[in-house]
C-alpha cells in the first residue's frame, strides 16, 4: 500500500502538469480569504506554475534567486527559481519528500536545506523541465553548484555569471560583459529575441514596482507601524521574481495601499519593541514568529531581506544598470555591507534589538556574524542570533528558541 | 639563482589560502608568498567566531592562528575562493593580529573577459602589496619570479614522474609538494632537485610500487590537500595513491608560464590566463568540464577507485560530489566520500576505508 506521503506527491504531479489540476488550484486559492497583494502573487506563481509546468508557451529557464528578473521578462523567458518554490513546497510540507529524495541521489546531510530539498523534490519529479540553467557566482556557493549539476545531468546549457565583489566601474564592465554573452547564449540556444524596446519597457515597469516598493519601505516607519513583519518575511521571493514583469507594479501597488489602510489600525495591535530581522525564516508552519509577535508584542518593522537595496535603473544602457543592481546586493561583497545595511535600517525604523535567523547550511550568512554583532553593539543595538532551519521542521527546536527569545525581549523591555 | 641583485631585502612572508593567488607576483614586489595549511588539531578556538557548522578546514586554518602555532606571517592576502574563505577573511582583522595586504577577486572563467579582468586585478594587488613592501613591480623582476617558479614546476612535474613510476615514495613526494609551497622558490628548487637527483640515482625505486605486484590503484580527491594518516593507511593496506586531484598537487599550474614580453602587462596577462585555466574545481560550477578532467586521470592513471576526502561543511565540495559520483561510477570507478573534521582520522573512517578497499579488491578480477 501506498504512503500517505506518496499518494501526496502524485497528486501534485498531476495537479501541477494539467491544467485542470491547476485551474482547481486558483480556484480553490480564490475562495479564502486573502489580502489583496497575496491575490496578486498567488495569481502571478500560479501563472508561472502554468507556464513552467503546463503551457510551456516560453523557454523555461532555471536560476539562482540573485538573476535580475528584469532579463528574463525582456527576453520573453519564464524563470523558475527552485529556492523560492522550495520554500513553497516547505509551506506545504513537502520538505520531508525532498531532503529524503536527495539523500538517495547522494547529496550530503549537511549542506543546505533549501538546496537539498530542491535537488530531491526536483528527483521526486515535482518540478518543471528546464530548458536551461543559469547561476550567479555571489551570495551561495551551493545554489551555482546545484544548478549546474541539473544541468550537466540532463544536457542543459549552463551559464555561471562571475559576479565580483567589488562594485566600481571594472566590475560593471565585466558583469555587464557576461550578461551580453548570456542573451547571446540564450538568443542562439533557447531561440528568443533580444528587443530594446521590450527591454527599455521591463526597465520601466522595474523602476515603478521599485518605487511603490520604496513607499511601502517608508510607511513602515510609523509608529505603529502598519504592516506585521512576520508578513512580510516572504518578500524576497517578490523582490527577486517580479521587477520587469506588470505584475510587480500591481503587487507594490496593492502593498502600498493596503499598507496605507493599516496605518491607522495596525495588523499588529500590541507594539511594544521594535525590531530588525536578518535573513529568511521557518517557511513550514510554525509558531516562533506568532510567540515573537503576540505573546511578546515585539514588532518586526523592518527585514533585511525586503529592502530593495538597488538605485533606479537606466534604461539607456540597461545591462549596465542590471549589472549594478547584481554588485550592489548586500549579501555581496565584505559583510561591512550587511552590517553598514543594517545600521542604516536600525536607525531608520528606530529599532531597538535585532535578530537573526540562522538557517541550517547557510555559510554565508552565519559566517561572520561575529562581526555583525560586534557592530551592532557598538550602535547599542543588541543581537539575538536564532540557529534554526527555514526548510526542516525536525532542524528547528521550538522550546529553546522560544526560551531565547523570551529572555531577549525581557532584556531589552 | 644570478638574479640576486633584484632581490634588496629579506620577502615579507605573505599567507595565501588559494591556489588562485599568482606566487610569482608576490615574490616579484618582495614577499614570499606561504600557502597557508592548518597546524591546530582542533578547531574549536575558531568557534567563537566562525559557526560549529562552517568548512572545517576553514576553521581549522582559524584557530591555527588563533594558537599562534602555525609558521609566523608579517600579513595576508585573501581570494574570493568560496562562501567559507570571504567569511574568514571579515572575522581576521577582528581576531588575528597578522594584517591583510589585498583581496584578490579570481574570475570564475578562463574567457577573454575574465583573463583581462584579472590581469587588471593583479596589477592592483601588486601595487596594494608594493606599499608595504617599498618594492614596486617592474618587467625585470617579474620576469625573473616567473621564471623561478617555472623551474619549480618543471622540477614538480619530473618528481611527479619519479613517484608515478615508483621512484620516489608518496610521503617524500607529498613533503616535497608542501615545501614548494611554502618555502622560498630558491631554496625550495634546490631541495626539489637533490630529491630529483636522489630519485633518478636510487636502485631501489622498483620496490616502492606497493606490497604485491599490482596493488589497488587509488585517486584521492580534496581541497587543500588530502591528510597524511590517509595516505599512509592506504599504502600500508598494499594499496597505491597514483594522483591526488587538490591544491597540493593536481589544482595548481602545471605547464610553464610565458615571461616574453616587455611590459608588466603582458607578462600579467599570461599569468591570468595561465591560472585562471588550472585544472578545474568545483568552483567554476564547469561540472562536464572537472568530470571529464577527473575520469581522464583516473584512467590515465590506471586508478581503480576514488576516494574523496573532503572537509566536513565545505559546500563547494560537497554539492559537487553526487554527480561525480555518478559518473565515476558510470565508468567503473567506485568512490568512497570521507567528511572529515580534521587530519587525523577517525576509527570509523579508518573502518570505512579499509571496508572500501576490501570491496574495491573483491570486485577486481585480478585481485
Amino acid at each position: 500500500m501506498n504512503h500517505p506521503t506518496d499518494l501526496k506527491v502524485r497528486l501534485l504531479k498531476w495537479q501541477l502538469r494539467s491544467p485542470l489540476g491547476l485551474l482547481l488550484a486558483r480556484a480553490l486559492l480564490a475562495g479564502r480569504p486573502q489580502k489583496p497583494h497575496h491575490r496578486i502573487s498567488a495569481d502571478f506563481f500560479m501563472q508561472i506554475a502554468r507556464r513552467t509546468y503546463t503551457s510551456r508557451p516560453a523557454p523555461v529557464v532555471w536560476s539562482n534567486l540573485f538573476m535580475p528578473s528584469e532579463l528574463f521578462w525582456a527576453l520573453g523567458i519564464t524563470p523558475f527559481f527552485p529556492e523560492a518554490w522550495t520554500g513553497l513546497a516547505a509551506s506545504m510540507g513537502l520538505s520531508a519528500v525532498g531532503l529524503t529524495q536527495s539523500a538517495a541521489v547522494g547529496y550530503p546531510v549537511d549542506l543546505c536545506t533549501v538546496h537539498r530539498s530542491g535537488a530531491g523534490l526536483h528527483q521526486a519529479g515535482l518540478f518543471p523541465r528546464a530548458d536551461a540553467y543559469v547561476s550567479t557566482s555571489n551570495t551561495c556557493d551551493v545554489a551555482g553548484q546545484v544548478l549546474a549539476n541539473f544541468a550537466h545531468t540532463e544536457s542543459r546549457p549552463f551559464f555561471f555569471l562571475d559576479v565580483p565583489q567589488t562594485e566600481d566601474e571594472a566590475a560593471v564592465d565585466y558583469v555587464a560583459a557576461q550578461l551580453q554573452q548570456l542573451v547571446d547564449q540564450w538568443t542562439a540556444t533557447l531561440g528568443v529575441t533580444y528587443d530594446p524596446d521590450r527591454m527599455r519597457q521591463t526597465i520601466r515597469l522595474s523602476n515603478q514596482a521599485r518605487a511603490l516598493a520604496l513607499e511601502v519601505e517608508h510607511l513602515r516607519e510609523a509608529e505603529p507601524t502598519p504592516l506585521r513583519g512576520s508578513g512580510m518575511l516572504d518578500q524576497l521571493a517578490m523582490l527577486t521574481s517580479m521587477p520587469g514583469h506588470p505584475v510587480g507594479v500591481t503587487y507594490y501597488q496593492a502593498l502600498l495601499d493596503y499598507a496605507k489602510s493599516r496605518l491607522a489600525n495596525p495588523e499588529q495591535p500590541t507594539q511594544k519593541t521594535r525590531l530588525y530581522w536578518m535573513h529568511l525564516m521557518p517557511y513550514f508552519q510554525s509558531e516562533l514568529l506568532a510567540h515573537l509577535e503576540d505573546d511578546l508584542g515585539a514588532a518586526i518593522v523592518a527585514e533585511e531581506i525586503s529592502h530593495v537595496w538597488w538605485d533606479e535603473l537606466d534604461e539607456v544602457q540597461p545591462l549596465r544598470a542590471l549589472a549594478r543592481k547584481m554588485l550592489g546586493l548586500y549579501f555581496n561583497g565584505p559583510i561591512e555591507r550587511r552590517v553598514n545595511q543594517a545600521v542604516t535600517q536600525i536607525a531608520r525604523y528606530r529599532c531597538r534589538g535585532a535578530v537573526h535567523f540562522s538557517h541550517w547550511g547557510c555559510r554565508q550568512s552565519a559566517g561572520a556574524l561575529h562581526v555583525v554583532r560586534a557592530q551592532l553593539r557598538k550602535i547599542g543595538v543588541p543581537l539575538l542570533v536564532l540557529d534554526g532551519d527555514c526548510i526542516d521542521p525536525e532542524n528547528l527546536q521550538l522550546g529553546p528558541l522560544r526560551t531565547r527569545v523570551d529572555a531577549f525581549m525581557e532584556m531589552l523591555t | 639563482m644570478g638574479q640576486s641583485h633584484l632581490r634588496e631585502s629579506a620577502p615579507r612572508r605573505v599567507g595565501i589560502c588559494s591556489a588562485g593567488v599568482p606566487r610569482e607576483l608576490l615574490w616579484a614586489v618582495g614577499c614570499l608568498p606561504v600557502r597557508m595549511f592548518p597546524t591546530a588539531a582542533k578547531p574549536t578556538p575558531a568557534e567563537a567566531y566562525l559557526p560549529r557548522n562552517f568548512c572545517s578546514l576553514t576553521r581549522l586554518l582559524l584557530a591555527s592562528y588563533l594558537e599562534g602555532e602555525a609558521p609566523p606571517l608579517d600579513a595576508v592576502v585573501f581570494t574570493d575562493e568560496d562562501d567559507a574563505t570571504r567569511r574568514l577573511h571579515d572575522v581576521w582583522s577582528t581576531c588575528v593580529n597578522i594584517p591583510v595586504w589585498g583581496f584578490l577577486e579570481v574570475p570564475r572563467s578562463g574567457g577573454l573577459h575574465a583573463v583581462r579582468r584579472f590581469a587588471g586585478l593583479l596589477a592592483r594587488l601588486a601595487t596594494e602589496v608594493a606599499e608595504h613592501t617599498d618594492r614596486p613591480l617592474t618587467p625585470a623582476r617579474l620576469r625573473v619570479a616567473i621564471e623561478l617558479f617555472n623551474q619549480q614546476r618543471r622540477l614538480l612535474t619530473a618528481l611527479r614522474q619519479r613517484w608515478l613510476d615508483g621512484r620516489l615514495p608518496t610521503p617524500a613526494y607529498r613533503r616535497l609538494r608542501r615545501m614548494a609551497l611554502t618555502d622560498a622558490p630558491e631554496s625550495a628548487n634546490d631541495a626539489l632537485q637533490a630529491a630529483l637527483d636522489a630519485a633518478d640515482h636510487d636502485t631501489t625505486a622498483s620496490q616502492l610500487a606497493g606490497g604485491d605486484s599490482a596493488p589497488l590503484r587509488i585517486l584521492l580527491l580534496a581541497e587543500l590537500a588530502a591528510p597524511a594518516s590517509l595516505v599512509r593507511q592506504i599504502e600500508s593496506n598494499g594499496s597505491r595513491v597514483v594522483g591526488e586531484v587538490s591544491d597540493l598537487d593536481e589544482l595548481s599550474v602545471n605547464a610553464p608560464v610565458s615571461s616574453d614580453g616587455d611590459r608588466v602587462e603582458e607578462m600579467l596577462t599570461a599569468l591570468a590566463e595561465a591560472y585562471l585555466n588550472q585544472p578545474p574545481g568545483p568552483r567554476l560550477r564547469a561540472v562536464s568540464q572537472r568530470i571529464a578532467y577527473v575520469t581522464h586521470l583516473a584512467e590515465q592513471r590506471a586508478a581503480h577507485a576514488v576516494i574523496c576526502a573532503y572537509s566536513k561543511f565545505c559546500d563547494l565540495y560537497l554539492a559537487e560530489y553526487p554527480v561525480l559520483r555518478t559518473e565515476l561510477e558510470r565508468v567503473n570507478r567506485p568512490v568512497l566520500l570521507l567528511e572529515l573534521e580534521d587530519d587525523a582520522l577517525s576509527g570509523q573512517h579508518r573502518t570505512r576505508v579499509e571496508a572500501f578497499l576490501e570491496m574495491v579488491r573483491a570486485s577486481e578480477p585480478s585481485h
